[in-house]
């Protein structure tokens, strides 16, 4: 039994995600700012900031423009999937729906 | 020093457009920890393919087996299917076995998705954050 890998991320238990972008988002170019592929899933210990930080790979945006939010409530960037889990969702059906907001680079 | 690539600890995110199939967190052998698992079931469903036609042009991804019961017991336990509905359609006392195939780059590609990795270390904690 090879111990040395076991704290890998990807054997980690998996959190399943919906990622809608807000209607309040300032950006202009509604498609591009748009994710096409919208489901995603990664490790519960995956937190706020990695999910911001893949989101602004898949769109190209700086890091400072995207905001995570569940309810219309800013989540902090330091919250795991499992605790946001746990805290929001516990007891329904996967996947968990997240909103994200897109603000114009000018707004900043 | 950097370590060899394939020992780094990174995050995965798959992306899909359509939703992701289940994924279980199961120790299937005493040999090895936890593992992420789909149901060959699903894959098949997904892929609109047989077992034969999977296992004949895919002869390289493992399929592991294990008990619907200890399937059950196992999946049971994890706080993130808290939902009834998801495991309802399993059977805790059956002792028919259930086919997994573990999740790979390969078969998140074969299912359509795409895969984004992020060093951990990469984005460092910030002192104040906002």
């Amino acid at each position: 039994f090879d111990h040395s890998k076991a704290h890998f991320y990807r054997y980690d238990e998996q959190v399943s995600l919906c990622l809608e972008r807000s209607l309040s988002s300032s950006g202009r170019d509604k498609n591009k700012l748009t994710l096409q592929q919208k489901f995603v899933r990664c490790s519960a210990r995956a937190e706020v900031r990695h999910l911001r930080r893949v989101l602004c790979q898949r769109l190209s945006v700086d890091k400072q423009q995207v905001q995570m939010l569940f309810n219309n409530e800013c989540l902090p960037d330091h919250m795991t999937m499992k605790q946001l889990w746990l805290s929001h969702w516990f007891g329904k059906a996967q996947p968990l729906v997240l909103h994200y907001t897109i603000k114009d680079k000018q707004a900043r | 020093k950097d370590e060899e690539p394939q020992h780094r600890e990174v995050f995965e995110f798959e992306f899909s457009d359509q939703p992701l199939l289940p994924c279980y967190n199961i120790q299937v052998s005493l040999s090895q920890g936890p593992r992420n698992w789909l149901l060959l079931s699903d894959v098949l469903k997904r892929l609109k393919m047989s077992a034969r036609a999977f296992r004949t042009a895919f002869a390289h991804i493992e399929v592991a087996t294990i008990a619907e019961a200890e399937f059950y017991k196992q999946a049971s336990l994890s706080q993130l299917f808290s939902c009834p509905e998801e495991l309802e359609g399993f059977l805790p006392n059956s002792t028919e076995p259930l086919d997994l195939v573990e999740i790979s780059g390969e078969l998140a590609t074969l299912l359509g998705s795409s895969i984004e990795c992020l060093d951990a270390r990469w984005d460092p904690v910030p002192v104040a954050t906002s």
